[in-house]
């Protein structure tokens, strides 16, 4: 273990923003309104919140107890805390993917959180050159190509070639605010920045929401294209739907997503609590927090604005784009439309995003950070400098291989999606059957704020490892077909996958090294005594 | 927008704005970390 001073929480309320942070993101605004309108709109939100309460939260209260179950035995990794509760080396090297996910991620979401601050930039000088008084589908033309050009997905390479420096630009700023606060540490850096950023993007939200909702009828020659109507695109409900496996699975992974359980994140960071902090009410407040981002205002802001604007056809066929192209590319239509608003609505909206993407990225160095301070005994400018290093490698292939995104979608689908799903199955295993539910469930209320209802002992115990391994196999089912195919389809998604392996076969490594470090120095790692 | 569509909307927003709410008032109302004061501990 690094001799350096100890890395703790500087408050509850620190850690549970920093949690919360972590877990929202851009999809709770881009992905969780289109999903939902897509399967059966107010109807979605029955098996969402099943899924809330079945899923996403038990599984959290694991993780949150599992790391600082890891933090008294002087663990913060997930190798490390894995090993721990699998009483075993085989937890410890499926624990390298809960420092995979983080770091692999952030290969690519520090470029998509460039997208967010970039466009921010460009409404604070004037906007994104949508021109105004011209039909709907020349509008959408203009935005769709500014996103193109911003993002470089029409080519591989064309980010350093041709007339898009300004996304160069932005990446290295943002990049850098990344850098400065990992480096600053966890309660210095991460903590104090989430304590402002977080009640910041709920202010942004409020006044955007504000906006969204009294935009009346704007068009009087649409009276349908209405505030009303459009909350009722989002929320009328089709209960045809949830007679589809289809809708389930689709709330599931929302939940699973965007709670960012299973990610490596909130592991990580509960095991710089106090031994007896509370974890049950901390982690049941994070969760709170995301469900108030992606309910409370993604359900309302995204699509409400684009069907006043857009009406029925416009917002279907910008949901069917995807969720990116409803963020970037469609959004900047409905900006164009607010009059003397728009280029506050839109700084706003995307300095929003913004927020809400550095307060993710932010926690996805610091598991790899705490794997290599504890595993190679560096200190933390040491660990950090390391794993920068390794960002910027994974950066400059994400902005090279631009061309339909494939680099990225790659590592997003492989790592950022399906090991997602295996994390969190292993990690409920191993808390539930391994360590033991009655051993885990004192774990959990040592400390704790508020007693869980005892029925969630059954949920954690059966029906959360059901549900997950249902979700996970109609998942790969759905999906892995189509996925295998695209991996080696472009140079781009072959370099994707030779990252992917790259970085696994360095992390194994260093946990090998670990390992055969913490034994030498006699400590207990696979948890053959008690933590104090 | 149907019946359907605002009892969805409303029980859910209430659902996540109550529920946000509750859990910040125990966060903020339970005891505070104790501290040495000062001139003790380290």
């Amino acid at each position: 273990m690094s001799s350096e001073h100890k890395e703790q929480w500087g408050s509850r309320l620190g850690v549970i923003l920093a949690v919360a942070g972590s877990a929202v993101g851009l999809g709770n605004f881009l992905r969780f309104p289109g999903q939902a309108a897509a399967n059966g709109g107010g109807a979605f939100l029955i098996p969402y919140f099943c899924a809330l309460f079945l899923l996403g939260i038990p599984i959290g209260w694991a993780e949150w107890a599992m790391g600082r179950y890891g933090g008294k035995k002087g663990f913060h990794s997930a190798p490390a805390i894995m090993g721990l509760f699998a009483k075993g080396r085989l937890g410890r090297y499926l624990g390298v993917v809960g420092v995979l996910i983080p770091l692999a991620v952030s290969f690519y979401y520090i470029f998509l959180e460039t997208w967010t601050f970039g466009y921010f930039l460009k409404y604070l000088t004037g906007g994104v050159g949508v021109p105004q008084g011209v039909p709907i589908a020349e509008q959408t033309a203009a935005a769709a190509s500014y996103y193109n050009s911003f993002t470089g997905a029409s080519q591989d390479g064309l980010l350093f070639t041709g007339d898009s420096k300004f996304t160069i630009i932005s990446w290295v700023i943002v990049f850098a605010v990344n850098l400065y606060f990992v480096f600053r540490g966890l309660s210095k850096g991460i903590e104090k920045f989430c304590s402002y950023a977080m009640p910041a993007m709920a202010v942004c939200a409020l006044i955007v929401l504000i906006r969204v909702l009294t935009l009346g009828t704007p068009d009087p020659t649409h009276p349908e294209q209405s505030v009303i109507n459009g909350l009722g695109y989002m929320w009328n409900p089709d209960y045809s739907k949830l007679g589809s496996a289809q809708t389930w699975l689709a709330a599931a992974g929302q939940i699973f997503f965007s709670l960012s359980v299973g990610f490596g994140v909130i592991i990580n960071y509960s095991s710089y609590m106090k031994p007896n902090d509370d974890v049950a009410l901390s982690g049941l407040t994070a969760s709170a927090t995301n469900e108030l981002f992606e309910v409370g205002f993604g359900g309302m802001i995204t699509l409400t604005s684009a069907f006043v604007f857009l009406g029925l056809s416009g917002t279907t066929a910008a949901v069917a784009n995807g969720s990116f192209s409803l963020g970037f590319a469609t959004l900047p239509v409905v900006f164009a439309h607010m009059g003397a608003f728009e280029n506050i609505v839109g700084a706003l909206w995307f300095f929003m995003l913004f927020l809400a993407a550095i307060t993710s990225s932010l926690s996805m160095y610091q598991p790899a950070v705490a794997l290599i301070k504890e595993a190679l005994g560096w200190s933390h400018g040491k660990a950090t400098t390391l794993i920068a290093a390794l960002g910027t490698v994974g950066a400059v292939f994400t902005l090279w291989f631009t061309q339909d995104g494939a680099f990225w979608h790659t590592v997003d689908d492989w790592v950022g999606t399906l090991l997602i799903f295996v994390m969190a199955a292993v990690q409920i295993i191993y808390f539930a059957w391994v360590f033991g539910i009655e051993r885990g469930w004192k774990e959990i209320h040592n400390g704790a704020a508020i007693q869980i209802p005892p029925v969630f002992k059954i949920v954690m115990k059966y029906i959360a490892p059901a549900y997950l391994i249902i979700v996970f196999v109609a998942f790969c089912f759905q999906n892995l077909g189509g996925w295998v195919t695209a991996a080696w389809a472009t140079p781009g998604s072959r370099v994707g996958v030779m990252v992917i392996l790259a970085t696994l076969v360095f992390l194994l490594v260093v946990v090998k090294m670990g390992e055969t470090r913490w034994r030498a120095q006699g400590l207990d790692i696979d948890d053959t005594k008690p933590a104090d | 927008m149907t019946i359907g569509g605002w009892i969805t909307m409303t029980v859910s927003l209430a659902l996540v704005w109550v529920g946000t709410f509750w859990c910040f008032k125990k966060v903020l109302s339970a005891p505070g970390e104790e501290k040495a004061p000062p001139g003790f501990g380290p």
